[in-house]
């Protein structure tokens, strides 16, 4: 009887104890973990780069790590996209004031090509669309400004971010049993970033912004025109860019492999050794192991998705904007080419283009991060299995 | 680099706009044609003038290094033998007791090893370890004297291998 009242006080206990204490742990451990690994400076970070725009959020490391837990959607997407909306109206407004200014010009150019026609003197002709056209070009000029500071800013920015983010999750890849990745990652990480940012913004744009300026030049003075050598600047440019991302793309698939490999092999020996040799708590030992290190893997999901997701709004917005001024700047050409002003349309194509070529350059170096940020944090995920 | 890139950039810009203004200014006729001859010339120059002084830079630092390099010719003998008597000095600095050791060249070609000590060391011993050292490091025995100083105390071995050769 005594026997069987403590059998059944047992199972009540387990019953009872069991799942809460499974949840618990689960979430505790996340949680101590996320509160031993130093994540403040990524989430300050991240909400610097983030402040200016002040509709969305991106939740700490903690928030998508527990999300994701309990199978919830740590993002809100809807509120991104209605964000890129308005983002787009404003921008459509403040470009849109500039094509404006640029329609006024190219009819005013217009006007008094056929005026001097009628006058019969071609000198003035001349000399109008020249003033007409300079005007322009320093209008275009301004934007084109704007753009290219935009780029530089934006990839300064997602270079402090990396910076921020690559430690953090060398130290949870460490962490979750991926020793000969995070080894292997941490100095081809730092390297790649360094060499793709500072090469981007020392190199490739300052090209692609001289052979626009020589472009324009050439369609301001049609004489002596330089129009092959911006086509030089602009190819030595943009060769070196896709010579880097071949280079990256390349070394990061390679890398990858044998890190992930040789991971997985130096945990099952561990495992087994544990399981093995290990007389009485071995199997639990190898367990604890396990939980730790899945716990770990899943801060470091929820780190590299921080990247990923602040890396797509910081991005986003100023691609956006690029994207707009080039359409703009398409339609502009288009539109003009009909009052057949010499160089007008012309020089609006090139701008078009030049901006085009700019938002290229943001996008592979935004993607090459984003990479960074999401492949190598998969990389290692196979360990565990 | 880039930078010079850019004054290059920059320059033919200049002359660009500077050929254009004379095309404006520059009445119909001969002169004009004369002149969009000698701006076109002027471009093509001051296009191929970095290959040039590249080419040119290249050539005068090749000569220069062959010519003046510290390392070559004559002065590579100096820097060798400079070399090895530092390896025979921390040779000698190796062996108990020695707190300081130079060598010194007499104008015979022979050398003079002055060796601080912290106490008192058997001479002789010392003695034929740096004739060892000089030996092993300079491949001659050039040793012509040894002095050991030792609190202001004066032994010096004048050593026999040369006479004797």
């Amino acid at each position: 009887m005594r026997r069987m009242l403590i059998g059944f006080c047992a199972v009540i206990f387990v019953l009872w104890a069991s799942p809460i204490v499974f949840a618990q742990g689960l979430d505790a451990m996340v949680g101590t973990q996320a509160q031993s690994v130093n994540t403040r400076q990524l989430d300050q970070e991240v909400s610097r780069l983030v402040r200016q725009y002040p509709q969305i959020q991106i939740p700490s490391a903690g928030t998508i790590a527990s999300d994701l837990l309990h199978h919830k959607n740590p993002f809100n997407v809807p509120k991104l996209l209605s964000g890129l909306g308005s983002a787009i109206m404003g921008d459509l407004e403040v470009e849109g004031r500039v094509l404006g200014i640029i329609f006024v010009l190219s009819v005013l150019a217009a006007v008094l090509g056929r005026l001097t026609d009628s006058l019969g003197q071609g000198g003035v002709a001349e000399i109008s669309r020249l003033a007409v056209l300079s005007l322009l070009i320093l209008v275009a000029l301004h934007s084109f400004g704007v753009a290219i500071t935009m780029v530089t800013s934006l990839i300064g920015e997602l270079w402090h971010l990396m910076e921020a983010i690559i430690p953090l999750i060398v130290v949870l890849m460490a962490g979750s049993g991926a020793f000969a990745s995070a080894g292997i990652f941490h100095p081809l990480m730092l390297l790649t970033v360094n060499v793709v940012a500072m090469l981007t913004r020392d190199w490739v744009l300052p090209l692609v912004l001289m052979a626009t300026i020589v472009e324009l030049v050439g369609h301001w003075l049609p004489k002596f025109s330089l129009h092959y050598l911006g086509q030089l600047l602009r190819t030595t440019g943009l060769t070196l860019l896709g010579g880097l991302m071949t280079l990256f793309l390349g070394v990061m698939a390679v890398e990858g492999a044998a890190g992930s490999v040789a991971d997985g092999v130096a945990l099952r020996t561990g495992k087994f050794l544990a399981n093995t040799f290990v007389p009485v708590v071995g199997k639990m030992f190898s367990d604890a192991m396990e939980a730790v290190l899945g716990s770990s893997l899943l801060l470091k999901n929820a780190v590299s998705m921080v990247g990923a997701l602040t890396i797509i709004v910081v991005v986003a917005f100023p691609l956006l904007k690029l994207f707009l001024m080039m359409f703009l700047y398409r339609m502009g050409a288009a539109a003009t080419e009909p009052l057949n002003v010499g160089g007008v349309s012309a020089t609006l194509g090139t701008m078009a283009n030049a901006i085009g070529w700019l938002m290229a350059i943001a996008g592979a170096v935004a993607l090459m991060f984003f990479l960074v940020v999401t492949v190598v944090a998969s990389a290692s995920n196979g360990v565990i299995l | 680099m880039l930078a010079v890139v850019g004054t290059w950039v920059k320059s033919l810009v200049v002359i660009v706009l500077l050929g254009n203004l004379a095309e404006f200014l520059l009445p119909k006729g001969d002169l004009r044609r004369y002149t969009g001859l000698v701006v076109g010339l002027i471009l093509l120059l001051v296009m191929v003038s970095p290959v040039w002084r590249f080419i040119q830079g290249a050539h005068v630092t090749v000569i220069q290094q062959e010519l003046l390099g510290s390392g070559t010719g004559k002065n590579l003998s100096a820097v060798i033998q400079r070399e090895e008597w530092n390896q025979a000095e921390a040779m000698v600095l190796s062996f108990p007791g020695v707190s300081s050791c130079q060598i010194r060249r007499l104008p015979k070609g022979e050398v003079v090893v002055r060796v601080d000590t912290t106490k008192p060391i058997n001479t002789s011993q010392l003695t034929s370890y740096v004739k060892a050292a000089v030996q092993m490091t300079t491949g001659a025995s050039t040793v012509a004297e040894v002095q050991v100083h030792y609190h202001g105390t004066v032994t010096s071995e004048a050593t026999g291998t040369k006479r004797r050769e």
